[in-house]
């Protein structure tokens, strides 16, 4: 049986739910054309394009993660997310203007604009591994949070708040996705920075917090709230910082929310608008509940247990065995997985349970905006980069947008299946990551600030090498000394650009490396899309 | 350190209140103007 605390917090969750599936319903009536499934008309004002984006930045990673990792490691975990918010600063003032003026529907459209066919296909390929891997990720993640904030069982969990982001998805495209991310990012914005600021009252400023917290020694493996490197090495800071900063630019939920912006000016600062307000909130936020539930004594008992839990189940040897090298490293993870568990007991035991409430539907809410993203940009791409070039390229309009509509409750479906078996977010989205940047970051950049048509081969043989030296790092090499793979192939498709740019003109030109390609992008701003 | 961090604090928390106000402030000016016909601005007005 459930406690009266407990069924505060189902009904909080379960009234949100109801509102999600409220706006899914209204969005749906306000469909006509696949333009508006799929970019909203293309007229976001900058406000709701700065709330969109930052309600998708804000996952189950930046949010619990992001509390768990300063509980277990310090003000260096909320350094590094930093990272995150300067990428969409930087994608919102210098790349997002540009991508606005191409009338963009996809990514891949803007790789057979300015490198051909060829590197159509390979950014095709390497748009559905991130959206598809990412809401795996993103599902995964709901099902882990609910099992663990409200003892739901995981599977149900995925399924239930699974189906409600297929429906809603599905049925509204776009639109209702931008909807349920406005309402989404002001769950979540009010709800942790009400907790950040209470509880820093509290508690008797930030000072006093971090004394306290240096006091505690759970399993912590530093006491120093205020040492900005922790534990943790300045060489791994940093290369984790550059990981995060080239992990997600320009990926396709950030690059959709430059497409469906009013105008390059409403881009512009409502990318880098969440950027800047990301920058100037999340971390500290999350910094001061980080610090907040290493003072909580129960938060301390619930870590420890779980801590303990871990152990076992990752090292069943004798607890007064003598050491062995990977002990460290295995208690070092179990530290980190333990943390986890700090958000939702610090959120229990500091509020009253109708706010604790809204603070686990604010969270449940971040982990649905960055899934529905993920889910309606996959749509949009077997729609626009699939079945329309290769499958049926005189379709209508009414038949595209079926096919995405489709493409969006089946992909959804199956995603949610896949999150049921196969748990594991983190390997996930490392998989994900380790993927985007070597094939896609060098080209988007050189095409928007380097462009020369006669130089398109050496850009399409970057994205192979790149490509190929991060499989072949990764699974040939092992990843030999704990280097990053996609940083390994990020910088092997660096070298190959540079060495390949002098001689560029000389390779004999090919159809494949015609840029503007065979299908052409769909002027969307002259109506197409309104047969 | 600290002094830092307690000024980033308070930065953040009036980010937070920035950015919702201005949020409020697009949804409820239609609202304040009774002439301007009620419709959230990022819809496409003209299907047809």
């Amino acid at each position: 049986m459930w406690d009266s605390e407990r069924l505060t917090e189902i009904a909080a969750l379960a009234i949100y739910l109801s509102v999600l599936l409220g706006i899914g319903l209204r969005s749906a009536r306000q469909i006509k054309t696949s333009v508006d499934y799929t970019l909203a008309g293309r007229n976001v004002p900058w406000i709701v394009v700065l709330a969109t984006t930052a309600a998708t930045m804000v996952g189950g990673g930046a949010s619990v993660g992001s509390v768990a990792n300063v509980y277990h490691i310090g003000l260096a975990a909320a350094f590094i997310t930093c990272a995150w918010h300067l990428q969409l600063i930087f994608t919102g003032l210098w790349l997002a203007p540009r991508l606005r003026g191409m009338q963009l529907v996809t990514v891949a459209d803007y790789f057979e604009a300015k490198f051909g066919e060829l590197a159509r296909r390979l950014a095709v390929v390497s748009c559905l591994l991130f959206v598809v891997g990412a809401l795996v990720a993103q599902f995964a993640a709901m099902g882990t949070i609910t099992e663990s904030v409200l003892s739901l069982d995981y599977r149900i969990a995925v399924l239930v708040g699974g189906a409600i982001v297929v429906f809603y998805s599905t049925v509204g495209g776009i639109g209702a996705v931008v909807k349920t991310d406005v309402l989404q990012f002001v769950i979540l914005v009010t709800g942790i920075a009400v907790a950040a600021g209470y509880l820093v009252q509290h508690q008797g400023g930030l000072g006093n917090m971090a004394a306290v917290a240096a006091r505690v020694d759970s399993n912590a493996f530093f006491t120093d709230m205020l040492d900005l490197f922790g534990p943790e090495s300045r060489m791994r800071i940093l290369t984790l910082f550059c990981a995060f900063f080239l992990g997600e630019l320009l990926v396709p939920p950030y690059a959709v929310r430059c497409f469906i912006a009013r105008d390059a000016r409403s881009a512009q600062w409502g990318v880098a608008g969440a950027g800047i307000f990301l920058l100037l909130f999340m971390p500290m936020a999350t910094y001061v509940m980080g610090v907040a539930a290493r003072c909580d004594p129960a938060v301390k008992a619930k870590v420890t247990q779980q801590f303990h839990e871990q152990s076992a189940t990752t090292n069943p040897s004798d607890p007064q065995d003598p050491p062995d090298d990977r002990q460290p490293v295995a208690r070092q993870q179990a530290a980190s997985a333990a943390a986890q568990t700090a958000f939702p007991t610090l959120v229990r035991s500091a509020f009253h349970p109708l706010f604790s409430g809204i603070m686990i539907a604010a969270v449940i809410a971040a982990v649905m905006s960055s899934a529905d993203s993920c889910l309606s940009c996959l749509g949009t791409i077997v729609m626009e980069d699939i079945y329309r070039p290769h499958i049926q390229p005189q379709a209508t309009d009414r038949q595209l947008l079926r096919v995405a509509q489709w493409t969006t409750l089946v992909a959804g479906v199956l995603t949610a299946i896949c999150a049921c078996v196969y748990r594991d977010i983190v390997a996930i989205l490392e998989f994900v990551y380790d993927f985007w940047a070597p094939t896609m970051v060098i080209p988007f950049l050189y095409g928007l600030f380097f462009y020369r048509r006669q130089q398109i081969p050496a850009v399409v043989a970057s994205m192979l090498t790149g490509l190929v030296a991060t499989i072949v790092w990764k699974w040939g090499c092992g990843s030999p000394g704990g280097f990053s793979p996609a940083l390994f192939g990020f910088l092997v498709a660096l070298g190959t650009l540079l060495l390949l740019l002098p001689a560029a003109g000389l390779i004999p030109t090919h159809r494949l490396l015609e840029p503007g390609g065979q299908h052409g992008t769909r002027n969307l701003a002259d109506g197409d899309g309104h047969a | 350190m600290l002094e830092l961090l307690t000024i980033l604090h308070y930065v953040s928390q009036a980010a937070a209140v920035a950015a919702l106000s201005l949020l409020a402030w697009h949804y409820l000016k239609p609202c304040l103007r009774p002439s301007q016909p009620e419709q959230p601005s990022f819809e496409r007005q003209d299907h047809e």
